[in-house]
């Protein structure tokens, strides 16, 4: 169960707004949202219901348990924690890929430019 | 008839004479003649003289003709006797039209170095005093004979590195003085110089490189990427596709900047937009660190604590101290403090990266030093036995130390210790230009390459110097 703590989460500050994307919340959850989405959640991972055991990040799909469902709700009911993950917030589903997928190199680019080397 | 011959053979003597002192064919001369010529004779035959004698009248032509095909000693030939279209400095134009000549026709290695060479032995017949755009030309040179030569130990060439090689070749040469490059130099130090930011998406390396070589010669690339940054995009006047589109049948060489990724033009929106700081903003930040975290655009140290600061601006942390009241938190300092701290430890995540690596170069360093200063006691004792040093020799005896030296880190304490090696080596090749060698624009690279240097690093005799010679060089 440990292991689904991804190890970004604990190190690099960009990952702090991990309980927003467990419990599937935004910045402007409240408190009550926070311990209703938690309960939700972990019914669902309970009853079985599929993709319940799954969330987004930026990263892609991850999977989550009740354990870390726990440490997210935690993490947005103590004050700092909570204030630290909104300062960092980001909607896991933003699209964050180059726009244009044409990216050239810089061979591409030199012959573009007419100075292509050999 | 008679009268007709008489203006030939005055008009021939003319041009030979015209030739002989290289200067350009006036273009009043030219329709004098012609029309002398018409008054007496048909207009048919003086379409053909005129036909006949356009390699002479209209050489810009046929070099870039010449440069196209790859036919590297007539492109030369031709833009040499270019006078009226290389008025700034037609040797380096001439060396410009003819590496244009070789890239056009680069596909056999050897042939290229052969070419190359041809070229550089062009430099030391030619006489006349070192200008930039000629010193510009034989560092462009110089690099693309250590490519090859580089390529043939190695036998893996790798157009990443060659580029970025490149890039920092041409980077180094920030201190030349531009009035005298002429535009065909300009034109093709840019291009070489642009392909490994454009590749890479660092629009401040672009900007940087782009004000470089934007000299007092039409250069339309380095004019149209400074337009599009600080103007278009920036006051988001217009979009970028747009821009492009606008310009593209002007420029035909930069039609690949089409295809610019659009979010490259969207960041700097966000950066320059001081005027909405607001959750906006902030997000867009964000996405720009997470597109960095996730290896889509490249972000350097300087640009990571840009964005940084840009959330955690003035205004942003008066949002947060709000935020934190409503959260419960009623001590702003340590909400600020708070904040600082992880904007702090995210940052020493990319920071940790450079220290590893520089802990890595600490061998190369001590090599780079030993090499350092037995080729500055080399340039030493051939100042002090009075050695005549050709022009372009001297040039590149400094041009070799330059390029050592900047392979240090600049902020690395390294960096100055090495420019303490060489530091007095430069104030006498310094004082022996101005003795003896009558190179001004040459002592103006130097002083502007190494003043800042010498200033940086505590050397404040040198640097004084510099400051002197640069200013007494022009006046």
């Amino acid at each position: 169960m440990v292991a689904l703590m991804i190890q970004a989460y604990i190190d690099n500050p960009l990952y702090s707004c991990w309980p927003f994307w467990v419990l599937e919340l935004s910045p402007n959850a409240q408190v009550t949202d926070v311990e209703k989405a938690a309960r939700e959640i972990t019914a669902k991972i309970s009853f079985g219901i599929a993709g319940a055991d799954e969330y987004a990040t930026p990263t892609g799909i991850q999977k989550r348990d009740e354990f870390l469902i726990r440490e997210a709700k935690s993490a947005l009911q103590d004050a700092k924690k909570r204030l630290l993950a909104e300062f960092w917030y980001i909607d896991p589903n933003t699209e964050l890929g180059p726009q244009d997928q044409e990216s050239m190199s810089v061979e591409q680019w030199q012959e573009a430019l007419g100075v292509k080397f050999w | 008839m008679v009268t007709v011959l008489a203006l030939v053979v005055a008009f021939t003597l003319v041009i030979f004479i015209l030739l002989i002192a290289k200067r350009a064919l006036p273009i009043w001369m030219v329709f004098a003649f012609l029309c002398g010529l018409a008054w007496q004779i048909s207009p048919l035959i003086i379409v053909v003289i005129f036909i006949l004698a356009s390699p002479v009248l209209l050489p810009s032509i046929y070099a870039r003709y010449f440069a196209l095909q790859g036919e590297v000693k007539k492109a030369y030939f031709f833009s040499s006797i270019a006078y009226v279209a290389n008025y700034r400095d037609v040797q380096a134009a001439a060396l410009a039209c003819g590496v244009q000549a070789t890239l056009a026709n680069s596909s056999d290695l050897e042939q290229t170095k052969n070419h190359l060479s041809w070229l550089k032995q062009r430099c030391y017949t030619h006489s006349k005093q070192l200008e930039s755009g000629e010193m510009a030309m034989v560092v462009i040179i110089e690099t693309l004979l250590e490519i090859i030569a580089d390529s043939r130990t190695k036998n893996n060439i790798e157009p990443q590195n060659e580029g970025k090689f490149t890039h920092h070749r041409l980077a180094l040469l920030a201190g030349i003085k531009k009035d005298a490059i002429p535009a065909k130099v300009s034109v093709l130090a840019v291009k070489m110089a642009l392909a490994y930011p454009l590749s890479i998406g660092d629009w401040n390396l672009i900007v940087k490189t782009a004000e470089q070589w934007d000299t007092n010669a039409e250069n339309p690339i380095a004019k149209y990427l400074l337009e599009c940054y600080r103007y278009r995009i920036a006051n988001n006047k217009s979009t970028p596709v747009s821009v492009v589109r606008r310009l593209r049948q002007k420029v035909k060489a930069i039609e690949a900047l089409y295809n610019l990724p659009t979010y490259l033009f969207e960041r700097n929106t966000a950066s320059s937009n001081t005027s909405q700081e607001n959750n906006e903003s902030s997000t867009s930040y964000q996405q720009y660190l997470w597109q960095h975290e996730l290896g889509n655009i490249q972000l350097n140290r300087d640009e990571l604590i840009e964005l940084t600061n840009k959330k955690n601006s003035i205004t942003q942390i008066n949002r947060w101290q709000q935020r934190a009241s409503e959260l419960g938190l009623t001590d702003g300092n340590r909400i600020s403090s708070m904040l600082n701290t992880s904007i702090d430890a995210y940052l020493s995540l990319h920071h940790s990266t450079n220290d590893a690596s520089s802990e890595a170069n600490y061998e190369d360093n001590e090599l780079r030093h030993k090499t350092l200063l037995f080729s500055s006691q080399s340039i030493d004792n051939k100042l002090s036995d009075k050695r005549s040093f050709n022009r372009i020799d001297l040039f590149l005896e400094w041009w070799r130390i330059w390029s050592m030296l900047n392979e240090f880190e600049k902020d690395d304490s390294n960096y100055c210790a090495a420019f303490s090696t060489v530091a007095d080596m430069v104030d006498s090749l310094l004082i022996d230009i101005w003795n003896n060698r009558s190179q001004p624009y040459l002592l103006w690279l130097i002083c502007h390459s190494c003043g800042p240097v010498a200033e940086h690093c505590g050397h404040e005799e040198l640097a004084e110097r510099c400051r002197d010679l640069a200013h007494r060089a022009y006046h």
